[in-house]
């Protein structure tokens, strides 16, 4: 896994060349639109993390890159080629597991992996029965009979065994108990340890992908609400504690996010802390700044937004002048 | 990539051909050595079940299920296209709905061959048998390719039959002449699933019943093909 800083670097870079880029992409599917003008980007080498609850659009913007459903609008490459043009050329050189894995209980593992096999044709059938001993597979065991936990392992065996650039991830934890999600994650961080390949990662829990990922997005009914590198999000999104007395008289601060009343006390999320922390320290000196989480940036993006909408919950929210990022 | 499909629909269908092979090859068999009606009848009703009931039984079987058991986003995210999988089903299934037919005539080949009938008469009923049993199949696999599970799939066959079996039964009543002077009951029945049985008895010319039933034959997969990769449930 290359580190975040050097990532972080790549993104900014318009040069670096782009596995996955997604320009004003909208989706509809009968009268419920699922994907707003989407743009994403996503370098050679990153591991990036898509987060969004669960209904968020994250599996239609997946299928759309595997050729599976077609954008109503806007264009989308994956790893130069289009989806709708060259789906099949994409899907032998992408790995994909599957949300929630699906396969044919009836098959055994060896017969799953024999099945699979002829479909790609760089698939490694030395690397595959590597793969299938270091994830400790039982061959002859039919699929319907393994834990999830194997599933998942046999799932990922299955995306990697034909040596893709691109992988992606939809959820693939879902379901499984925090131990089996460790070792998952465990496995991934060390197969990928230091290469090239570039993982597009998808989830709704964000504290499995916060070690892993170099890039973050966060998707929001079909919106893409923030896309930057997880140490910029964490350097940038922070909690500002001050007296509610000051804020009440306080003019309206610039990428609130959410905001939470106390007693004496308001709880400010901010997405820019360098541009909000000026403002506020002119009117208070006693301020507290608090480092977020990628849960809790998540949550002040997704669940902070719509309750700060003017109207609701708290008075105040209405006059600090919130605003989509997208 | 075409023997992997093949392989596994093989292996998911083939108790579908053991079951019906059995079941028809034992009705055909006791039936006429046993002679409880004409050797004429046997066969019919045989036809009837190789012919309708085979076909929904297999045709609702072959893509539901994956529907239901979440296993189709494997196979249409491979990197083959939707049609060659359909395809694959396609060839599966219509080897499972006419092996059993297969079996009823030669078992009635042996055991009442030309006794009541005449042997062309035979083969000129099961012939038009299979023809009956691919076009249905073909037609309820069409219906059944977006259900998201095999119950639907099923009802969804059940009422285009029904639909079919209505339009042509209203058409019977409807005293129109249309092309070569032939009723609009003998057009409307030669564009259904049950068309080849208008070759039989019917006054239609059978040269133009058999090209209508190939190109509804080609226009069916081809509608089932556009089809089976439409999402069936919106997952965002």
């Amino acid at each position: 896994m290359s580190s975040a800083a050097s990532n972080s670097e790549r993104v900014d870079d318009p040069s670096a060349e782009a596995v996955i880029d997604i320009r004003s992409v909208s989706k509809r599917f009968g009268k419920r639109q699922i994907l707003h003008d989407l743009n994403l980007t996503v370098a050679r080498g990153q591991t990036f993390a898509f987060l969004g609850r669960n209904g968020a659009g994250k599996t239609t913007t997946i299928r759309m890159l595997l050729g599976l459903h077609k954008p109503d609008a806007g264009t989308v490459r994956v790893l130069g080629l289009d989806p709708a043009k060259d789906a099949m050329e994409i899907r032998r050189r992408v790995g994909y597991l599957a949300e929630d894995q699906h396969m044919f209980g009836w098959m055994s593992v060896q017969q799953l992996i024999s099945f699979t096999a002829p479909f790609y044709p760089t698939w490694n059938h030395d690397w595959a029965n590597h793969l299938a001993k270091k994830f400790e597979l039982p061959m002859k065991t039919k699929v319907k009979h393994l834990s999830k936990g194997q599933g998942v392992r046999l799932g990922l065996l299955l995306a990697l065994a034909h040596h893709p650039r691109l992988i992606i991830l939809d959820d693939p934890t879902l379901g499984l108990d925090p131990i089996v999600r460790k070792e998952f994650l465990r496995d991934l961080v060390a197969h990928f340890h230091g290469s090239a390949v570039t993982i597009f990662f998808s989830s709704h829990l964000l504290y499995e992908v916060e070690p892993v990922a170099d890039s973050v997005a966060i998707l929001d009914r079909g919106h893409i609400v923030r896309h930057s590198p997880t140490e910029d999000l964490r350097d940038s999104v922070k909690q500002i504690i001050l007296p509610a007395r000051e804020f009440d008289a306080m003019p309206a601060l610039p990428g609130v996010l959410d905001v939470k009343r106390r007693k004496y006390q308001v709880a400010v999320v901010v997405e820019d802390v360098e541009r909000a922390l000026p403002l506020v320290r002119e009117q208070v000196e006693a301020v507290e700044v608090v480092d977020l989480n990628l849960d809790e940036i998540f949550e002040a993006y997704v669940i902070g937004k719509r309750n700060a909408q003017p109207g609701e919950e708290d008075g105040h929210v209405a006059k600090l002048g919130l605003e989509r990022v997208a | 990539m075409w023997r992997s499909l093949v392989w596994k629909e093989w292996h998911e269908q083939r108790w579908r051909l053991w079951f019906g092979a059995a079941l028809l090859g034992m009705f055909t068999l006791i039936g006429l050595r046993t002679r409880i009606m004409p050797d004429e009848q046997i066969v019919i009703f045989s036809m009837i079940v190789g012919g309708i009931f085979f076909p929904l039984m297999v045709a609702m079987g072959l893509v539901a299920p994956e529907r239901a058991d979440g296993t189709i986003v494997r196979l249409l995210a491979l990197p083959v296209p939707a049609w060659n999988v359909l395809a694959a089903k396609g060839v599966i299934g219509a080897i499972v709905c006419t092996v059993p037919l297969l079996v009823s005539a030669v078992l009635a080949a042996i055991v009442a061959g030309d006794r009541e009938m005449a042997w062309r008469q035979f083969a000129e009923m099961y012939a038009m048998a299979i023809g009956m049993t691919l076009s249905t199949f073909s037609w309820l696999t069409a219906a059944g390719v977006r259900q998201p599970s095999e119950a639907r799939a099923g009802l969804m066959g059940i009422a285009m039959g029904a639909g079919w079996f209505l339009v042509i039964a209203i058409s019977s009543m409807l005293a129109v002449e249309l092309f070569h002077d032939q009723t609009l009951i003998a057009w409307v029945a030669a564009f259904s699933p049950f068309g080849v049985t208008v070759l039989r008895g019917g006054d239609a010319p059978p040269a133009v019943v058999i090209a209508i039933q190939l190109i509804m034959f080609a226009a069916v997969w081809a509608w089932a093909a556009w089809r089976i990769g439409k999402p069936g449930k919106v997952v965002a």
